[in-house]
């Protein structure tokens, strides 16, 4: 078996809470809580969860932007803390994509010096030749090189987001987290940029995390898939093994969350609810972080925490963090949403 | 709220240190020396080192400051030779006559620029609108001690409404209408410039807010535009328009000297001007920093009064 | 050369629209500066029935929502056409004469709820004004009836509720406060616009089916705004889609999934991620943009992005017709996926 190309152990991150007049620590944020997963060279990991699940905080732990409380991070075999205080070596290395690339790129500046004054900034190309860069950098992403001449509010928010991801590609990274890239942009044009990614992949084996809250786009770009719930890992493995039986109530209930374009079916079928009550990150709860919206919630689900295993049937490397899993009439309601879903 | 009440407050230590650091070295960088300015050229020598060593300028700096903040502390801010009073007791007399003036002026700015820039706002581009433009760059271009001597001419000299200086008294004989007689000109006077300030900014921080998607929420529910602007668009507006007030009000504080020695009025201004003119560097001094803690003060209030209106704040 | 003209739609039950756009136009600037946003729009809608308007950003299905309400823009003015509000046109009506239509006939829901809420206002606060100073309330009726309300959306603790601030609420809470304020006059059309883009997908799919069973129960007629032609399959009955600022096909809602006319159409449809798809490696997203109404298309506006255009797409703006007699008028020159027999039907062609 190769390495894998990212590596996560045991990663926890967790925000002090100040407040009072001497400012002190009166708690903490579990955003992360102690989740593990791979992503091997060349392929996609979609994160998959709801606002407050704790993904966005994991792709910007693995870019360095948010300190690990515990655990550590490998990425291409080298330690994350060391890539950190080498100067300029972590970008060479990652970067990132984020929803809104209005807010990330320069209202005053055209998108050829945007993207001109990465490579100066990182030294990879100057005058002449950085606009050359840019030049092919806009071919690599489907833009008209006349764009370099325009600035953000004059692009649609799909070109935007071509800029965005030109500017990552600029450095020439190995691994790019891209955070619900395309959760703002019409269902219309999400496509384009989807399939962008997935060319740009194939071609220069890229390693992408792609986090989202919508399970329809993972299924089409993600190799394997990690489902967080509340700063922890509920669910994850092969995208095939997961989409075919997904293990854990959660997933389930996402799955059954996505409208399917068939009238006829979405009238019908049958849905795993999740009560609303978003999980509290000031306050975690003993036991699975999700029992307060399971509907298959029990006395062992309030004491203990459901650790992450196989199941017997299915593949090796699909794990789920839940008590009740195995029972018949969950692994029945279970497969009944499912069904439902992918009809 | 208390908290972020204290801790802000903890922030102006500092800046009051600095304060009186700056006020106390002041003195140290106006050239001449303060025997001369008391005894005159033709003092003996003798008779200024006595000076010089009474007054502890034979003392190193860092000394001098510690005694210059023990003094402070316990309310001793020199000896005025113009007044031939302590400058405590000169400013003292006097800060009452400026605050007066100053609320006065910076009520008066206040109410009139959010009145007069919310009445804009109701209707931007109508006549009414472009009317305050007008009025607001009038008075944004005109220097204050000019718009006293021209209101002094109008009111004072051909109309004969107002009296043209002075002040009087609310507890002498013509009681307090003649007091805001005499108010009326040097209030209007140090206003006329905020007031545009004001009414410029609460214009425009209500329309930025009127394409607010909250505000289509309000009308798509039958709210009418009266209550949107008063009610909704407001309140929003205020922290910004508050800011501003804020700023104004360091602005009126300087701005009364000025005003002040126009229309003679007996305020902490006209006497710093008579400080100024007869280089009675105590008495600039304590004035300077009178002013100067007035000015962190008052922006600390208007920090409260800023996060009264922005609920997100009290949070922090 | 344009063939502007509209063919009526008609009400699928006897007792006519509750409401009913006829030819409306939306227009902003003047002059030579003058965009049209919105070109001929006719739609309606019964008591009671739920119509999705589908269209991608910038086709103008806003707009014309906020037209039908009086709520457009500054700069934004309507250029033609009529608003017709159980027969009574709302076009040309004061503000002032707006106002009573405005909330309590029709209400409308905006796609972020966050900034939707006044952040300076209490849920409570806001939620009451109307009924305090409009609908004759005191305070504690109004009170009562917020409390009732944020019930009824599925907001636990209610009561308490009252006195929080937007921000202190989650983007679901925000978006079901939203909602309570928006049903508090018993509105008999509830416009929704991207009610739950911003929301997550187990939130959203709550935020709709709250929404849905909100119509069925106060008895409302309910327009949904959305792109995503997925938001529309489990909830409206009939849907417009939109392209350009002109209404490119309208149909009952498993007609137009089961059998869509218009290339365009079909194009949404094929762009949805499937989730029931086998592992579809890559997506089939429409190319190239929307056309920016700056820059008007001559012709059918979506030849440049159609794979079925001809010459005349180019030249000449096709007739939204019902060429088969269906319920089922189309925009379209080549009407590519009519069958045959329904083509005999219709005929003209």
């Amino acid at each position: 078996m190769n390495t894998p190309a990212i590596q996560l152990k045991n990663v926890s991150v967790r925000f002090p809470i100040r407040t009072g007049i001497l400012r002190r620590v009166v708690g903490e944020v579990h955003a992360v809580d102690d989740i593990s997963f791979e992503i091997n060279e060349g392929e996609t990991l979609g994160l998959v969860g709801e606002s407050g699940s704790g993904k966005s905080t994991t792709g910007r732990a693995l870019m360095g932007l948010a300190p690990l409380t515990a655990g550590s991070v490998a990425c291409f075999g080298r330690d994350l803390k060391q890539l950190k205080l080498a100067s300029g070596a972590l970008p060479r290395i990652s970067q990132i994509v984020f929803q809104d690339p209005y807010a990330s790129l320069n209202p005053r500046m055209t998108i050829g010096e945007t993207l001109q004054e990465v490579l100066e900034v990182h030294g990879l190309a100057k005058g002449r030749d950085a606009k050359q860069r840019v030049d092919m950098l806009l071919d690599d992403v489907g833009l008209r090189r006349d764009l370099a001449e325009r600035h953000p509010h004059a692009l649609s928010g799909g070109q935007r987001q071509r800029v965005a991801i030109a500017r990552a590609l600029a450095i020439e990274p190995k691994f790019i987290v891209l955070d619900e890239v395309v959760s703002a942009l019409d269902v219309s044009i999400q496509g384009q940029i989807v399939n962008l990614l997935q060319d740009l992949q194939r071609d220069r084996k890229l390693t992408y995390l792609f986090i989202t809250h919508d399970l329809s786009i993972v299924r089409h770009v993600s190799h394997s898939l990690v489902v967080m719930y509340g700063g922890q890992v509920m669910e994850k493995g092969p995208r095939k093994s997961i989409f075919a039986a997904p293990l854990h109530p959660y997933t389930s209930a996402l799955l059954s969350a996505v409208p399917v374009p068939d009238p006829k079916i979405e009238r019908m079928r049958p849905r795993i609810d999740v009560r609303s009550e978003p999980p509290n990150p000031l306050a975690p709860l003993t036991g699975c972080r999700f029992q307060k919206s399971c509907l298959f919630a029990s006395e062992i689900c309030r004491s203990e925490r459901p650790q992450l295993q196989s199941i017997e049937g299915h593949d090796p490397q699909h794990l789920a963090a839940c008590h009740h899993m195995r029972e018949p009439r969950v692994r029945e309601a279970l497969s009944r949403a499912a069904r439902g879903a992918l009809s | 709220m208390l908290s972020f009440i204290f801790n802000r407050g903890l922030q102006i230590v500092p800046v009051i240190i600095g304060v009186t650091l700056a006020t106390f070295l002041l003195a140290q960088i106006i050239p001449g020396d303060p025997a001369d300015v008391l005894l005159g050229s033709m003092a003996s020598e003798e008779a200024r080192q006595q000076l010089r060593v009474a007054l502890g300028l034979n003392e190193p700096i860092y000394v001098q400051y510690a005694i210059y903040l023990k003094n402070l502390l316990q309310g001793d801010l020199g000896q005025s030779f113009t007044f031939a009073q302590p400058v405590t007791q000169v400013i003292v007399e006097r800060l009452f006559n400026t605050s007066l003036l100053a609320v006065a002026a910076i009520l008066l700015a206040s109410v009139a620029g959010v009145a007069a820039g919310t009445w804009a706002a109701l209707r931007p581009g109508s006549v009414r609108d472009q009317g305050l433009s007008v009025i607001v760059l009038f008075f944004n271009s005109m220097p204050s001690f000019w718009l006293g001597l021209v209101l002094i001419l109008i009111f004072g000299l051909h109309l004969r409404l107002l009296p043209i200086g002075g002040m009087q008294d609310a507890t002498g004989s013509s009681g307090i209408g003649s007091l805001v007689a005499h108010m009326a000109l040097p209030t209007i006077t140090l206003a006329a410039w905020s007031l545009a300030v004001i009414a410029r900014m609460t214009r425009s921080s209500i329309l930025d807010v009127i394409n607010s998607d909250y505000i289509r929420t309000a009308r798509s529910r039958g709210v009418s535009e009266v209550r949107i602007v008063l009610c909704h668009a407001l309140p929003n507006a205020m922290p910004s328009v508050i800011t501003v007030i804020g700023m104004q009000m360091g602005f009126l504080l300087s701005g009364a000297v000025l005003t002040e020695t126009v229309f003679s009025w007996p305020g902490i201004g006209l006497a710093m001007y008579q400080a100024i003119s007869t280089r009675d560097i105590p008495l600039i001094q304590g004035g300077i920093l009178v002013l100067a803690v007035a000015f962190v003060l008052i922006n600390f209030a208007v920090d409260i009064l800023y996060a009264y209106f922005n609920p997100k704040i009290k949070l922090g | 050369m344009i063939l502007a003209q509209s063919s009526p739609l008609r009400p699928i039950s006897a007792n006519g629209p509750v409401l009913e756009l006829k030819n409306l136009g939306v227009a902003y600037g003047r002059g030579a500066a003058s965009v049209q946003v919105v070109h001929d729009v006719s739609l309606a809608v019964e008591r009671g029935e739920a119509l999705g308007i589908v269209g991608e950003s910038g086709c103008g299905k806003s707009q014309t929502m906020l037209a039908a309400l009086g709520l457009l823009p500054r700069g934004g003015r309507i250029t033609s056409g009529q608003v017709l509000l159980e027969g009574q046109d709302l076009v040309g009506r004061s503000p002032r004469q707006m106002r009573p239509v405005r909330g309590r006939e029709i209400a409308l829901i905006s796609q972020d709820a966050l900034t939707s809420l006044n952040p300076a206002m209490t849920i409570g606060k806001q939620m009451a004004e109307p009924m305090i100073h409009y609908g004759g309330m005191s305070r504690s009726a109004a009170r009562q009836r917020c409390t009732e309300l944020l019930d009824l959306v599925g907001i636990p603790g209610a009561a308490a509720r009252l006195a929080s601030y937007p921000h202190e609420l989650s983007g679901g809470m925000r978006q079901r406060a939203l909602i309570a304020m928006a049903i508090s006059a018993n509105p008999k059309v509830l416009i929704a616009d991207e009610p739950t883009t911003a929301l997550d997908v187990t939130t959203q799919s709550q935020i709709l089916r709250l929404i849905d069973s909100l119509r069925k129960e106060l008895g409302m007629a309910l327009i949904l705004i959305t792109h995503d032609l997925g938001v529309v399959a489990g909830v409206a009955d009939r849907v417009a889609v939109l392209y350009a600022g002109r209404v490119v096909e309208t149909a009952e809602t498993e007609t137009l999934f089961a059998a869509p006319r218009h290339p365009y159409t079909k194009a949404l449809l094929d762009s949805i991620a499937r989730i029931e798809d086998d592992v579809a490696e890559r997506l089939n997203p429409i190319p190239g943009l929307p056309p920016d109404p700056r820059n008007p298309v001559s012709g059918c506006a979506f030849h440049p992005r159609c794979e079925y255009s001809r010459e005349i797409c180019r030249n000449a703006l096709p007739i939204l017709e019902d060429g088969t007699g269906a319920q089922h008028p189309v925009r379209c020159h080549v009407d590519p996926f009519v069958s045959s027999s329904l083509r005999a039907v219709g005929g003209a062609r």
